[in-house]
């Protein structure tokens, strides 16, 4: 019972990383509450896709690229594989970026050496603690940014407007422009939302911890409760945004000033707080994103794997988790602007999504191979309608961060 | 089942790379025929938000209710964006021709950036912020109505 | 191999026909102990005057899976990750099931020697 009550606050702590809470807020500001909707998509789509990837991962206790390359085969499984690692080290530069962001403000060394410090924090972290400790410590301390919900009730939003905001609608804007840069904020926020390292993670993590068929009821219920919760962090940001960011003409790009909302609040204690959580959302993001790119090359090639085994007998995976912490922090330490960096990876991730839910969807639809636990109808209905979605926000990604001079505008 | 499994991945791989090839194709075709769009209107919202976040710096230093540490180093993260900003805008001064909203626009973001600076460098004396918040204010009342109609359509 | 789709098998364990490219090309390779030692990367097949063609080995390593690549992406892949390859005799097979499991213990086999040299200099690493 506790071990389902952690695994649902451990969703929930780890559902908001540094490009979402940079979009939703940035899309609160600049649209109001117009892309709520568009957070209940991501957030139906991230469950049907989790679950899924839980059920197959507790049935047939394979993670996710072990069914690609069986699925698809090598060549195009090898192209997802690179395409994947590569956003997931593009992801985690940008977290490691934010956190070395966030670790400024508190004491005021270089830039620079506090992304060396990451490194080598996020480092120690993997090598030193247990998988579940892992997931717990960052997972929870996440939590923290559930100052952001006490933000936006502090706002006193009109729940009505909040609540017709869900149902999808396109506002009322007043030029082609603004129209592009609302379909480009559209699709980021659904990215960021169904980020592919998640699902990833969340698969190889259900074997980590030895799932069993038995399991797949507990997966359901961490998936849908753990991930609505988090949702209603992400709406809460999009609602900080408007209410309080948008009347001040403010577009965040940095951590710290979003932080200056619980400030306005709740004094330097909600300060705290809310760079806290920040600080926990964001290293359990890079921690997860090189596990991620970890677990799929040694799927991929059928390397021994897992944190469940002491490093010196999985040793290609470790070497490979810390190589990319190491290109991701090379990446970072070129100087590149942060704030950018999330932008291209929220929108690089996007675009490989199809790629890695197709053979997701295939598997756990499969009754040869998922036999009684194979996706029932709704399953079935779900996972198609959010393959079509995935599918047309890929295609439009890239032609959308041209259109809008990189979602500038 | 298998064969089809590759040949749908196979043909989003290539939907997705069409994609961008067409997008940047289209991107380049723009650029070389067309008349380029000016994206002044972009570095001039920019810089209305980071004196609106300047200002909200200010405030907050002046109400005690951020650390001296973190107005310190948020504001020192600040200046160094808007210092890119007036940077543009000077390229942009000499470059268009001198365009109107460019030329207002710099000296204002000339002056904010001297008001950040030294909202960090005063930032152990909350009391010091009270006259940066207020002129800070005034360039931000300036900026938006100067953002907002530089905006295409 | 697009020929030998269906194979019967008289080893021990595998007395049922089985769909090579789907149950057993690109699916994981575990050793005695459950230890995985690498993937089905190609097929040795022989072709027999009785029953056509039939499995002999797997082939297991870079080696093996390069010349699927392109040729132009083999010499990249030959770069980087060398071309190692591991004959497994298809008499080392205990079963086929949700991974191929052999008989022998990886070590044995000569599979996975990448993972025991690096491991042995991890394990000085403390907490290796």
């Amino acid at each position: 019972m506790l071990e389902l009550f952690l695994g649902i606050l451990t969703a929930m702590g780890g559902f908001v990383e540094i490009g979402e809470l940079t979009f939703a807020v940035n899309a609160g500001s600049k649209f109001g509450y117009g892309l709520l909707w568009v957070a209940a998509v991501g957030t139906i789509g991230i469950i049907v896709y989790g679950e899924m990837a839980g059920r197959v991962a507790a049935v047939r206790g394979q993670p996710v690229f072990n069914l690609i390359r069986e699925r698809v085969g090598f060549d195009a499984g090898l192209v997802t594989l690179v395409a994947a690692v590569a956003v997931n080290v593009l992801t985690c530069a940008a977290e490691i970026g934010a956190i070395a962001l966030v670790w400024q403000l508190f004491v005021d060394w270089p830039y620079r050496a506090w992304v060396a410090v990451a490194f080598v924090f996020l480092a120690l972290a993997v090598w030193v603690l247990p998988f579940q400790w892992i997931e717990r410590v960052f997972g929870l301390g996440g939590l923290l940014l559930v100052v952001f919900l006490a933000v936006a009730v502090m706002e006193a939003p009109d729940l009505a407007e909040v609540g017709a905001a869900f149902m999808p609608r396109m506002p009322a804007l007043e030029s082609t422009q603004e129209y592009l840069l609302y379909a480009y904020y559209s699709v980021a926020l659904l990215s960021s939302i169904m980020l592919p390292y998640e699902v990833y993670f969340y698969s190889s993590g259900a074997v980590e911890d030895r799932w069993k068929p038995a399991d797949v009821r507990r997966n359901r219920l961490i998936v849908v409760l753990g991930f609505v919760l988090g949702s209603l962090l992400c709406v809460a940001l999009i609602i900080v945004g408007s209410q309080f960011f948008g009347p001040r003409h403010v577009e965040p790009q940095l951590p710290g000033v979003v932080a200056t909302s619980a400030a306005a609040h709740f004094g330097v204690a909600g300060l705290l707080i809310a760079i806290g959580g920040m600080f926990f959302a964001f290293a359990g993001a890079a921690i997860e994103t090189a596990l991620s790119a970890a677990y799929g090359i040694a799927q991929f090639f059928g390397w021994p794997w897992g944190r469940f085994r002491p490093p010196r007998e999985a040793s290609r995976f470790t070497i490979t988790w810390l190589a990319v912490f190491a290109l991701a922090t090379a990446v970072i330490l070129t100087g590149v602007d942060p704030v950018s960096v999330v932008e291209y990876s929220i929108v690089f991730s996007v675009v490989i999504l199809p790629l890695t839910y197709l053979p997701l969807l295939l598997v756990a639809g499969d009754r040869r191979i998922m036999g009684e636990y194979a996706n029932g109808p709704i399953a079935r209905a779900l996972g198609w309608l959010y393959m079509g979605i995935v599918t047309v926000a890929a295609l439009a990604a890239i032609p959308l961060l041209i259109l809008t001079h990189g979602g500038q505008g | 089942m298998r064969w089809h499994a590759a040949r749908w991945v196979r043909w989003l791989q290539v939907a997705v790379g069409l994609s961008i090839v067409g997008a940047l194709g289209f991107a380049t075709f723009v650029a070389v025929t067309g008349k380029p769009q000016s994206t002044l209107y972009i570095t001039l919202g920019e810089l209305r938000s980071r004196a609106a976040e300047s200002l909200e710096i200010a405030r907050g230093s002046a109400a005690s209710r951020l650390t001296p540490n973190f107005v310190r180093a948020q504001a020192a993260q600040l200046a160094s964006r808007i210092a890119s900003l007036r940077d543009a805008l000077a390229d942009a001064e000499t470059h268009d021709g001198g365009v109107a909203d460019a030329r207002t626009a710099r000296p204002l973001s000339e002056r904010l950036l001297a008001l950040t600076r030294e909202l960090a460098e005063r930032a152990d004396t909350p009391s010091a912020a009270r006259p940066i918040e207020r002129e800070l204010g005034a360039i931000v009342e300036r900026l938006v109505p100067l953002a907002r109609s530089a905006r295409p359509g | 191999m697009s020929g030998a789709s269906r194979t019967r098998s008289r080893s021990a364990g595998i007395d049922r026909s089985i769909h090579l490219v789907r149950d057993v090309v690109d699916h994981e390779v575990v050793d005695a102990h459950q230890l995985p030692c690498g993937s089905v990367d190609d097929l040795e097949l022989e072709l027999d005057p009785r029953d056509g063609l039939r499995p002999v080995a797997l082939l297991i390593g870079p080696g093996a899976w390069q010349r699927r690549l392109p040729s132009w992406l083999a010499v990249v892949a030959r770069w980087i990750a060398g071309s190692a390859e591991a004959r497994v005799p298809w008499s080392e097979i205990a079963y086929i099931g949700e991974r191929v499991a052999l008989r022998r213990t990886a070590e044995e086999l000569g599979l996975g020697s990448a993972d025991r040299r690096l491991g042995r200099w991890i394990a000085r690493i403390p907490g290796g």
